[in-house]
């Protein structure tokens, strides 16, 4: 999680959000993402997904941008709210599992479930 | 029906064998010892006058197995006895195992393994049984493919061993998941979002496995239920199937093997 920074985070689907929380759930099959420094980039182990800053896809076989999450800022706090998935323009889309194209076609073909809580 | 073949008689040496009833024994009432030495039979005629089993038995035993018969032809038994062995290793292993996601589970199968008399052995037979079971699959197929054992009138047992195959992958994947360690989870995890990435049903295939949007404590009962109720009865009643029709038509011989020409059949020679 980050502070928003009208800098890096030039997409117009994100100018409302003050701060930004990337999920580290591979796109890719699901397993966990870390920063490496080194490299400035998530990188997943298992079958080597590589994102930028903004959760984009860089690298590897992930087929969209790294889930967010819902933040908003309650006092002092910063809180998180639930999953939402996004497209390669950082769009907004109900939740969908790794693995689920959501840019173009894709979005019809992996539908939104009953089971996902939507944005 | 034809007339089944009789049991053949015992290759015993004629010394050995039980000398043919004196004339006076089999005439009046036959006394205790008689009856025990019958007991055995007694029970068996009883079975088989009501059942008429030991049609079956030769029916299912007894069968003319074509010329060329050989050791290829044991790998569908031997996937038998490797589901078997997996059968009997994995009912020790379920009076131990604990499907519970708080720590139970990995502790049930921690004290199988470090604690418990010959627990690490049945466990590890279990394990690369497993992969045993799955390797032996793959063989008894392409033994079918390449001896062309698939063909009329044996197209039905093909898709049936298809559904076998497809059901030793399920018990795999849902059997990974028990430990629940770490590697357990994670490869459960990528294994779920495979399923996911099928277009349309996917998304609902995924669902289902997991008990839900996302993997949490429905997810290891499910697949213990999976693993240990529903699949293993479906694969029992399908290895029915698959016996009986291999029993109903028979064996191949293998491709390389010619028929022996019947000398009626032949064509003169003009």
């Amino acid at each position: 999680m980050r502070k928003f920074n009208p800098k890096i985070d030039t997409d117009p689907y994100d100018r409302s959000s003050r701060y930004i929380a990337i999920s580290s759930r591979c796109a890719h099959l699901g397993c966990p993402v870390r920063w490496v420094d080194a490299a400035e980039r998530f990188i997943c182990p298992c079958h080597g997904g590589v994102y930028d800053l903004l959760g984009k896809r860089v690298g590897g076989p992930p087929v969209r941008p790294l889930d967010r999450f819902y933040t908003r800022v309650s006092g002092e706090a910063v809180q998180i709210g639930p999953r939402f998935s996004v497209n390669s323009e950082l769009r907004r889309f109900s939740p969908r599992d790794p693995g689920e194209p959501i840019d173009g076609i894709g979005q019809y073909l992996y539908p939104s479930r009953p089971t996902a809580q939507k944005p | 029906m034809p007339k089944l073949p009789k049991l053949p008689a015992p290759p015993l040496p004629s010394a050995l064998q039980a000398p043919p009833p004196r004339p006076g024994e089999q005439n009046g009432a036959a006394g205790p010892i008689e009856q025990a030495k019958e007991a055995g039979t007694t029970v068996v005629d009883w079975v088989d006058e009501r059942t008429s089993l030991s049609g079956t038995g030769r029916w299912l035993l007894f069968r003319k197995v074509p010329k060329g018969t050989n050791w290829f032809y044991t790998l569908g038994s031997a996937t038998l006895f490797a589901f078997l062995s997996q059968a009997v290793t994995g009912v020790f292993l379920a009076m131990y195992y604990r499907p519970d996601p708080a720590g139970g589970a990995y502790e049930s199968i921690r004290h199988v393994t470090n604690e418990v008399f010959l627990g690490q052995f049945v466990r590890g037979m279990h394990k690369w049984g497993s992969s045993v079971m799955v390797i032996l699959v793959f063989l008894h197929m392409g033994r079918v493919f390449f001896f062309g054992a698939y063909k009329y009138p044996r197209e039905l047992n093909w898709v049936i061993g298809v559904v076998l195959l497809i059901l030793t992958m399920v018990m795999s994947f849902t059997g990974y998941l028990l430990p629940f360690d770490q590697r357990a989870y994670w490869a459960t995890i990528v294994g779920v979002n495979i399923n996911g990435t099928g277009p349309l049903i996917g998304p609902y295939l995924s669902d289902f496995l997991r008990g839900g949007g996302e993997f949490g404590a429905t997810t290891l009962s499910r697949f213990y239920a999976i693993h240990m109720l529903l699949v293993p009865g479906l694969i029992v009643a399908l290895i029915g199937a698959h016996l009986y029709l291999v029993t109903k038509l028979g064996t191949t011989a293998p491709p390389w093997q010619k028929a022996k020409e019947r000398a009626e059949l032949l064509e003169a020679e003009v």
